[in-house]
C-alpha cells in the first residue's frame, strides 16, 4: 500500500499541504515533526485516560487541547475533532460519555500513526 | 523592516513550538522557546523581545495570566502579544485582548497570516519606539531652550542695566563731567554692549549647534582657524595687553570648522577674561595619543593660562549641559563652556579642564585625529 493511500480519508490533504508550506521543503524537520508527534501522543492519551478516571478535568483538558492542535496540523480532522468534544468536556466538567470518546480517540489516533508513519518513510 | 527582530513563542506543547521555531527562524527572525508563561515572564526579564506568540492553555499560569502580568511589567508592557488559540475556541479569541494582547491567531496557522501579523505589529511597535524616542529627545530640547533662554535673559540684563544706567548719567550730568570720566564711561558702555555682542553669538551659536544635523567633518587646518578665533578677540587682546604663544604648526585633527573655531574663541576669550593680570596664554597641541572612546587616535588642543587656577569643585561645575544651567550657575563661563562641550560631543571630542589654584588653568579639547 502506497502512503497516498494510506493517508486517504485520515489526513486531510488541505492541511498537510499547509504544513508543508510552513515546513518549506525542509524533509528532515517534516520526520522530525512527525517523530515528535507520535512520541508526545502517547503521553496525552494517557493524560487523558488519567485526568478522566481520577476526575482531574482540568488534566483531560489540557491534553485533550494538545493533540486536538497537533492532529489539526498534520491534517487528521476526524482525530482533531473528536480531541475538541473530548476538550469540551473536561473544560465543562462533564465526564458523561468520555471514555467512550477517548477509546475512539486511541483508535482515530492508531489510524493517524500509521498514516504519518507511512508519509514518513517515503520523505 | 529588518528580520533582525527577535520573537518569542510561548507553548507547552513541542509540536506547536517546534514548527513555530522553524517556520519563524526560516523566514529569518530570531526565536526563543519558553515552554510555560512563567518561563517566558522569566526570559523576559533577561531578553527583551520584539514580539510574543502566546498559547492560551499551559500547565501553570495559563496565556491570559501571563500576557496580565507582562502588561503589569514596566519593562515589558510595550511587547506587543499575539495569542495563538485554536480555531474552535471562539470566546479565547477575543478575551485576549481584554488583557492587552494586540492580536490573535489561528491553530493550525496559516504561515502568510501568522506573517502579515507579525510584521503590522512589529511596524506599529517600530512606529510607536520611534516616536516615543522623538518625544524624550524633544522634551530634552524644550528643557535647554527653558534654561538657556532664562540664562541668556539673565546673562542680558546685568550689562544691559550698566549701558542704560551710564546712558543716563551721561544724559542728565553730560555738561559736569569731566573729559577723563567722560571716556570712562562711554568705554564702560562699549564693553557692555561687546559683552551683550558675545552673549548673543552664543545664542545663535547654539541654535546652528542645536540644528546640526550632519556637518562634514573633514581635515582642518588649525592655523587658520586659530587666527579667525583670534581676529574676533583683537579687541580684547589689546584691552587686557595680552601676550599669546603660538606653536609654529599644528597637527592635523578632523572636525567641522567653524565649530571648532567657536572652542577656540571660547577658550581663548576665557583665559583673557579669568587669565592672569596681563593674560599669558598659550595656545598648543599635543601629537596624536590613544584615547578616543573606540579606541581612535586624538589629537588633544589646549589653552594655557596663567590665572588663579580653579579648585576641583570649580572644574566640576564647568561644562555643565544647558539642561542644568539653571541650577549651576558655572561662575562667569556661562554659556560657552556648555556649548563647547556639546560641540565636541557631537564631533566624537573630548573637553576637560586641567588647573591649580595660584599656577593656572588648561582648557583643552581632542578631536579624532
Amino acid at each position: 500500500m502506497t502512503a497516498s493511500e494510506q493517508t486517504t480519508g485520515v489526513l486531510d490533504s488541505a492541511a498537510l499541504e499547509n504544513l508543508k508550506d510552513m515546513i518549506g521543503g525542509d524533509t528532515e524537520f517534516f520526520a522530525d515533526l512527525i517523530d515528535t508527534f507520535i512520541a508526545d501522543a502517547p503521553r496525552m492519551l494517557a493524560d487523558m485516560r488519567q485526568g478522566m478516571e481520577g476526575g482531574d478535568v482540568a488534566l483531560l483538558h489540557r491534553a485533550a487541547h494538545s493533540l486536538k492542535s497537533n492532529s489539526a496540523d498534520f491534517g487528521a480532522l476526524t482525530l482533531s475533532e473528536l480531541c475538541r468534544e473530548l476538550e469540551a468536556r473536561g473544560k465543562d466538567g462533564v465526564l458523561a460519555g468520555a471514555a467512550e470518546l477517548i477509546e475512539r480517540v486511541e483508535a482515530e489516533y492508531a489510524k493517524a500513526e500509521t498514516a504519518l508513519k507511512a508519509i514518513r518513510q517515503d520523505l | 523592516m529588518t528580520n533582525q527582530d527577535t520573537i518569542l513563542v510561548v507553548d507547552d506543547n513541542p509540536v506547536q513550538s517546534k514548527l513555530a521555531l522553524h517556520f519563524l527562524r526560516r523566514t529569518g527572525y530570531d526565536v526563543l522557546i519558553a515552554t510555560s508563561g512563567e518561563e517566558a515572564l522569566e526570559q523576559v526579564r533577561d531578553i527583551r523581545p520584539d514580539l510574543i506568540l502566546l498559547d492560551v492553555l499551559m500547565p501553570g499560569i495559563d496565556g491570559f495570566e501571563t500576557c496580565r502580568r507582562l502588561k503589569d511589567g514596566e519593562e515589558t508592557r510595550d511587547i506587543p502579544v499575539i495569542f495563538m488559540t485554536s480555531l474552535s475556541d471562539t470566546a479565547d479569541k477575543v478575551k485576549g485582548f481584554e488583557f492587552g494582547a494586540v492580536d490573535y491567531v489561528t491553530k493550525p496557522i496559516q504561515p502568510q497570516e501568522l506573517l502579515a501579523r507579525i510584521n503590522t505589529h512589529l511596524t506599529i511597535r517600530n512606529l510607536q519606539k520611534s516616536l516615543q524616542q522623538e518625544i524624550v529627545e524633544r522634551e530634552k530640547l524644550i528643557a535647554e531652550l527653558d534654561a538657556f533662554a532664562h540664562t541668556v535673559a539673565h546673562d542680558l540684563k546685568s550689562p544691559l542695566t550698566s549701558i542704560v544706567g551710564y546712558a543716563n548719567v551721561l544724559e542728565e550730568h553730560h555738561a559736569a563731567i569731566s573729559g577723563d570720566d567722560l571716556l570712562r564711561y562711554l568705554q564702560v558702555i562699549a564693553q557692555n554692549g561687546y559683552r551683550m555682542g558675545n552673549i548673543i553669538d552664543e545664542l545663535l551659536l547654539l541654535a546652528s549647534v542645536r540644528a546640526m544635523e550632519d556637518v562634514e567633518i573633514k581635515p582642518l587646518d588649525m592655523a587658520a582657524i586659530v587666527s579667525e578665533a583670534r581676529g574676533r578677540l583683537a579687541y580684547m587682546i589689546e584691552e587686557y595687553e595680552a601676550e599669546i604663544d603660538l606653536p609654529e604648526s599644528w597637527p592635523v585633527a578632523r572636525g567641522y570648522g567653524p565649530w571648532v573655531e567657536e572652542v577656540w574663541a571660547n577658550y581663548l576669550s576665557n583665559a583673557l577674561k579669568y587669565g592672569g593680570r596681563p593674560p599669558h596664554v598659550e595656545l598648543g597641541a599635543t601629537e596624536r595619543i590613544d584615547g578616543g572612546p573606540d579606541g581612535f587616535e586624538v589629537v588633544r588642543f589646549y589653552v594655557r593660562d596663567n590665572g588663579d587656577g580653579l579648585t576641583p569643585g570649580e572644574q566640576e561645575r564647568l561644562f555643565t549641559p544647558f539642561e542644568r544651567l539653571d541650577q549651576v550657575k558655572a561662575m562667569g563661563h556661562g554659556l560657552g563652556l556648555s556649548i563647547v562641550g556639546r560641540i565636541m560631543r557631537k564631533l566624537q571630542g573630548q573637553v576637560g579642564v586641567e588647573s591649580e589654584v595660584g599656577v593656572g588653568s588648561t582648557f583643552w579639547f581632542s578631536l579624532p585625529a
